[in-house]
């Protein structure tokens, strides 16, 4: 049973099996909370505490499916490419408006983070959490964090996003829809991007260009704050 | 294109990217390099991204996987991270909201500064023609 639990495929084929649930779980039920990541985690460590098998076991072929983490990130490229002429007629007011929200995200997250009393490396963990994950969970390594922790914040975030935009947008009266598209997809990465989409055409492409700008800022900008705190 | 060949050439993107910041020394994640590479690239028409269409929509659709084993290191945090995640989680969603408030209403305010400034190029531009169409007018007619 060892030999089984220790080879490539038991990671693989649990990884493989807990997504699965975890998206007919969140297809059936709609709600934005019950996202596909969150329930395949919850259902892999819950596997792997009940039956006693290492971390270590699992990851012989977890990291099999991790080390396509790379190839994910650069075809994120594609829809960046795609989304690029709409930047035209807008592009100084997007890329300042990005950068402003990327700002704001790592200065609220050291600040808040100095106010609590929080361990250094769990606020270079949840530094990234704006970012989409495939770059956010790299930034956090580079930087001193966890990865993992960054990669469940950064889930959280993206929930957030998704499930508080209209009312966020409606209360602060971002009414512009290039505005909302930026703000949204700056905060909230991809899981955002899906809301964004549903408010329309506009908001949808502006969103899914945040995203890749915004990571690129927080990857260039991340370090250089770290460095000076 | 074929399949093996378009994961070669991402493959080949992101051993390049890790050229770049292991040996070249670039301060960004190889990953994300290999992401402005191929951008270059696409922005060049260097490869079109039907090429690669293959390769990037099934990586693009199934996203989420590719996270789900790093995620599971979660189990290894010690008793100190794990006493902090009600906070932690509270500050995600807080800022999260404080993030869309800031970067909607920077982007807001220059975007309708900027259209104000249109128009108003616009409408002068307009006049001057009219002024100018006027002049024609009153000089052919004596």
């Amino acid at each position: 049973m060892n030999a089984i639990i220790n080879s490539p495929l038991f990671g693989i084929l649990l990884t493989l099996v807990a997504f699965e649930i975890g998206v007919l779980i969140s297809q059936k039920f709609k709600y934005s909370f019950l996202n596909p990541l969150l329930i395949g985690n919850i259902l892999i460590v819950g596997f792997l505490l009940i039956t006693g098998i290492s971390l270590d076991s699992y990851n012989v072929g977890g990291d099999y499916i991790s080390v396509m983490l790379s190839p994910a990130t650069v075809v994120l490229a594609v829809p960046l490419y795609r989304q690029i002429q709409k930047l035209r007629q807008f592009w100084k007011p997007i890329l300042a408006g990005i950068f402003a929200g990327s700002l704001t995200s790592i200065g609220c997250v050291v600040f808040f983070s100095k106010i609590l009393g929080l361990s250094s490396t769990l606020m270079l963990s949840i530094l990234p959490k704006s970012v989409t994950i495939p770059m956010g969970s790299v930034i956090s390594a580079q930087i001193g964090g966890i990865p993992s922790v960054t990669i469940i914040a950064i889930t959280v975030t993206g929930i957030t996003g998704a499930v508080t935009a209209p009312a966020v947008c409606r209360l602060c009266r971002i009414k512009h829809k290039v505005a909302q598209g930026i703000a949204i997809g700056t905060a909230s990465h991809a899981l955002g991007t899906t809301r964004a989409m549903e408010m329309g055409e506009v908001q949808g492409a502006m969103s899914s260009l945040s995203i890749g700008i915004a990571g690129l800022f927080t990857a260039i900008v991340a370090p250089v704050i770290v460095a000076l705190i | 294109m074929r399949i093996p060949l378009q994961l070669a050439i991402i493959f080949a993107i992101c051993v390049a990217g890790e050229v770049l910041h292991r040996i070249v020394g670039v301060p960004l994640p190889g990953n994300i390099i290999g992401m402005v590479i191929l951008l270059i690239l696409l922005c060049t028409k260097a490869i079109k991204p039907e090429h690669i269409s293959g390769v990037s929509g099934f990586f693009l659709k199934y996203l989420a996987l590719f996270f789900l084993p790093p995620s599971i290191a979660i189990m290894a945090v010690d008793d100190d991270v794990l006493s902090k995640w009600p906070l932690l989680l509270f500050l995600c969603i807080v800022l999260t909201i404080i993030t869309i408030a800031m970067g909607g209403r920077v982007t807001q305010f220059l975007v309708r500064r900027q259209e104000y400034r249109e128009n108003q190029a616009l409408r002068a531009e307009r006049i001057a023609k009219r002024a100018a169409a006027k002049g024609e007018t009153s000089g052919g007619n004596p």
